[in-house]
């Protein structure tokens, strides 16, 4: 296999650590085996709990019998809702105004309402006896008719999931001016088609796992979780269980994948917590494969209808999106947000578009909550208006991407806010997609494909957008998300001359230790082997808000980026003291600090202790070298890519081969090129899943499929990636966020590829996943009606 | 109902060594070899991902090949010597995959990085020369949701090359 340069396209070579393709510290602890994740802490006395979970997707409880249960060995308690009646449904975390809000049950209490939902809770000695014991909890149900599809959901005679909320609708937001029919009137072209963005499993290949420790004589608790917002968890768990947040410690230990799934919070979370409340012993919870895709929360279900109208040239003159959002039986910690502001935002992509109407409907059904999945909405956005595009631009006979460079935001419209209500920092639309094109040999591509007519081959072009870095907050606040816009971080130089970050953000398997080290390193001016990153702990580090949106490295990395230069400035200061020099005549070279002009100096080290020891500080200079930012933004990123895919489409299997993927991405400034390209990857691999392979729809009678399509490693093609490089100007750092976009480019880019082989033979749509059977079908049927 | 309770009759005891370290546990016949490893050993470089075979997060090596422990009994393992990334670092291939593996960023979670290895550990003790497609076959039963791959594969040829190169040395 080849392996292209990291270095290259606009990356540069850099003499910074930020910059550099550096290995990660994190890795060799992990490779020899010792990562410490949740399921690797057992305590003494360890309890575990297993929950008994409803088989039916819409019932009563008409009655729970603990009896057989409670009298197997081991089994310490079982505990229903009955049990807990100081504790209500959980409140979710976005809530937009207007919205008919039904927060997840801890414990069903008289109905549920999916597959999955949690009844009643067994705590036994072993995991083993609260297996068994779960197994023997006798649930009597009284079955009702359920809806499982958000239109069968919203259609006039459908059943309500909730009695006080009519057409089960949660929530409709709008964006834009409601005026397609007289912008499109006299259009050259009008289209209206139909798009579904499937139901996803998030499957981080580890499950979710709780292990909450209370202590009864001191009246703390630690909770052990799998948490992509460790405060975040701390203040919803804090509120929920009425229990106080200064006792309350949260520790996220190494954390075997989110994707977002691992962000939110669940009912299991505050019955585990719960339980050790009430028993004075720790309480451990894994939960199990076949329980994970019913009991963590899915991704997108978005079903859109388009209009659009156009020039024969191709320049789309006025789009209508009607989108209808399935939410699950309830609202999940950002349930209605995803669906809304981060779909209604994005669908101009990075075009301009003059006229546009968005209305998205938030509908409650039978099924598991749905939630961000690593895109979080922008996939839906990016899918809807990238398929549109391509589509416009077949119909009239152009070349797709002749017909995005007609419709690009240009860079003399930066910043751009659109007529959605989206924001686009910074942007080069047109050279990232040349370049794209340069390096997939498009033309050259598209002559092969007219020589070799029954290959069906085909090309197609994903250009996502989304926005990164979420505050400010006072925007949060506007959009009913009740999570600060801001992020922490604590730097700390010590007496040894090495120096300790502490980020209220926290990797889930990105990097964060090692890329925060090179933040650091390049203020401080000590190398990032000498810089222990700190996270996760809720009793060490300050309070912070979480990773999540691709924010980590934007705020986050902005946090650790100021607080360092804080405390480099500091320590010059104070080294100029001790080396009586004026502050301009003192610089550090190479680790020591140097004074122009004399041989007086003294080592990083020296300075470091001596801010410590306090002997020879001036009183207005503070102890130590140590400072806290909680950065907070005023503005939003927006990174950008051009993705193409290459494929070639069987005509008697039906089977879709991804001849090449390439992925030419726009996150500004590229802190680690290595670690970004691994960004890349894995989010492609979860879109290519997408486009491809998964499918989370539940069964027909609400359950979920036993196993889920999760691409394996002879399923995936050979990726290059390359980097267009323009720095936002929303951040110090001038980045952009990278985790996402994998999985925001490459379902367009891979389902327009596979309609560019097909559209000779009269393929006019396909459906995600693109399997075999749906391919042939859709062939089949085009030929038939032509 | 589910499976029945263990009573104190039906337990076995099994010896077996793990990473060069003998081990000596009392089991259930029913217990998996995966969770004797992590419960009882304390041996937590395997990780639990699907508990059905299916995504290789659970691979050790029992007697030089590769097993998912979560498709084995404990009981199974009864005299065999098993090697899971823990004990890896003390063999040059074990070293190899590991420093190749860090080198490419073959790892995010590192959550399938122990699986990942024992595959990739027999895949080379058989073939010093694996293509591309050797190692995609050879780490089929390996799910990775982080990584795309991409950077394993080359990880795993790497590793392969250097140990080409020491042996020409
Ligand atoms: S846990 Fe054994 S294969 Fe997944
Ligand atoms: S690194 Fe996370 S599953 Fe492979």
């Amino acid at each position: 296999m080849k392996t292209d340069p990291l270095i290259s396209g606009e990356l540069k070579e850099v003499d910074t650590w930020v910059g550099k393709p550096i290995p990660r510290q994190e890795d060799d602890r992990l490779l020899k085996g010792k990562g410490r994740y949740v399921e690797d802490i057992t305590l003494p006395d360890q309890l575990f709990a297993q929950f008994v979970r409803s088989p039916h997707a819409h019932a009563d409880v008409m009655d729970i019998d603990f009896s057989v249960a409670k009298a197997l060995p081991g089994v310490i308690t079982c505990i229903s809702a009955k049990d807990m009646p100081d504790i209500g449904p959980i409140t979710p975390n976005w809530i937009l105004p207007g919205t008919l809000s039904k927060g997840r049950q801890v414990l069903a209490a008289e109905r549920v309402r999916y597959v999955g939902e949690p009844v009643a809770m067994v705590i036994a000695k072993s995991e083993e006896e609260a297996v068994d014991a779960a197994a023997a909890v006798i649930v009597r149900y009284k079955e009702l008719p359920h809806v499982l599809n958000q239109d069968d959901a919203l259609s006039e005679n459908a059943i309500l999931l909730h009695d006080d909320i009519p057409e089960n609708r949660a929530t409709t937001f709008r964006r834009g001016q409601e005026n397609y029919d007289e912008a499109s009137a006299g259009a050259a072209l009008k289209l209206t088609f139909d798009l579904r963005n499937q139901r996803l499993v998030p499957f981080p290949l580890e499950c979710r796992a709780v292990n909450a420790d209370f202590d009864a004589a001191s009246g703390r608790m630690t909770v052990y979780i799998g948490q992509q917002l460790p405060h975040m968890f701390r203040r919803m768990l804090s509120e929920a269980l009425a229990f106080p947040e200064h006792k309350l410690r949260v520790v996220s230990p190494d954390v075997g994948g989110g994707f977002g799934a691992k962000m939110h919070f669940y009912s299991e979370d505050v019955a585990i917590a719960y339980a050790s409340r009430l028993l004075g012993k720790p309480v451990k919870w894994l939960e199990r494969r076949r329980e994970n895709a019913v009991a963590t929360s899915h991704g997108r279900d978005h079903i859109t209808t388009i209009d659009v109208a156009a020039e024969t040239d191709g320049k789309i003159t006025a789009l209508r999106v009607r989108s209808r959002a399935n939410v699950g039986a309830y609202l999940s910690s950002m349930g209605v947000g995803i669906p809304t502001i981060n779909v209604a935002l994005f669908v101009l992509g990075v075009y301009d578009i003059p006229n546009a109407d968005v209305a998205v409907d938030c509908v409650y059904t039978n099924t598991p909550p749905v939630d961000a999945y690593r895109g979080a909405g922008r996939p839906e956005a990016a899918y809807i208006i990238e398929r549109t595009i391509d589509r416009v631009a077949r119909e009239l006979g152009l070349d797709p991407a002749q017909v995005r460079q007609r419709n690009f935001v240009t860079e003399d419209q930066m910043p751009h806010r659109n007529i959605v209500g989206g924001m686009l920092d910074v942007g080069r639309y047109e050279a990232t997609l040349s370049r794209a094109m340069d390096l997939s040999d498009y033309k050259g591509f598209s002559a092969q494909k007219t020589e070799e007519k029954d290959a069906l081959l085909g090309i197609g072009i994903g250009n996502y957008t989304e926005t990164c870095g979420v505050g400010p907050s006072e925007m949060q606040a506007m959009i009913g998300f009740d999570r600060g816009g801001y992020e922490s971080a604590l730097v700390r130089v010590q007496s040894g001359g090495q120096a300790v970050v502490m980020s209220g953000s926290h990797s889930h398997g990105q990097g964060h230790v090692t890329v925060y080290a090179q933040i650091a390193a390049d203020a401080l001016g000590i190398d990032p082997d000498q810089i222990e990153v700190i996270q996760g702990d809720t009793n060490q580090v300050p309070q912070g808000i979480g990773t999540f949106n691709s924010r980590s490295i934007v705020v986050g990395g902005s946090a650790v980026r100021v607080a360092s230069e804080r405390v480099a400035k500091r320590m010059k200061k104070l080294a100029a003291h001790l080396l009586q020099a004026e502050e301009e005549d003192v610089s550090l070279q190479e680790g020591v600090f140097v004074v122009s002009n004399s041989n007086q100096s003294l080592s990083f080290a020296e300075v470091s202790r001596a801010a410590w020891t306090g002997h020879n500080v001036p009183r207005d200079q503070s102890i130590g070298l140590e400072e806290t930012e909680f950065y907070h933004p005023r503005a939003m990123s927006a990174p950008y890519g051009a993705h193409i895919a290459k494929v070639s489409v069987d005509r008697e299997t039906g089977e879709i081969s991804l001849l090449e993927y390439l992925a030419v991405d726009d996150c500004g400034t590229v802190i680690n090129p290595l670690l970004a390209r691994g960004q890349v990857h894995g989010g492609v691999v979860q879109g290519i899943g997408q486009a491809l392979f998964e499918d989370g729809t539940p069964l027909e009678d609400g359950s979920m499929p036993a196993e889920q399509a999760i691409p394996r490693i002879d399923a995936v093609p050979y990726m290059k990636t390359e980097h267009t490089v323009t720095p936002s100007w929303t951040n110090p750092l001038g980045a952009k966020g990278i985790g996402e976009s994998g999985a925001i480019g490459a379902p367009p880019a891979i389902v327009n590829a596979t309609l560019d082989a097909l559209w000779p033979l009269g393929v006019r749509d396909l459906e995600m996943p693109l399997t075999p059977e749906r391919v042939l079908a859709a062939i089949d049927n085009a030929e038939k009606t032509r | 109902m589910g499976g029945s309770i263990t009573s104190a009759e039906d337990t076995v005891e099994i010896s077996l060594t793990v990473d060069s370290r003998p081990q000596t546990v009392t089991v259930s016949p029913r217990t998996l070899l995966i969770r004797a490893l992590r419960n009882q050993m304390n041996v937590t470089a395997p990780h639990i991902g699907c508990e059905s075979g299916r995504c290789g997060a659970c691979s050790v090596l029992v007697n030089g090949q590769t097993v998912k422990s979560c498709m084995m009994l404990a009981v199974q393992a009864e005299g065999t010597e098993i090697v899971t990334a823990q004990g890896m670092e003390e063999d040059t291939i074990g070293q190899r995959l590991q420093s190749a593996f860090k080198k490419f960023h073959a790892l995010q979670c590192g959550f399938c990085t122990p699986g990942m290895l024992a595959s990739a550990r027999e895949l080379l003790r058989h073939n010093d020369h694996p293509t591309e497609d050797d190692v995609r076959q050879a780490l089929r039963g390996n799910l990775c949701r982080c990584t795309g791959y991409q950077h394993i594969i080359e990880a795993v040829l790497d590793a392969a090359s250097v140990g080409r190169k020491s042996h020409e040395n």
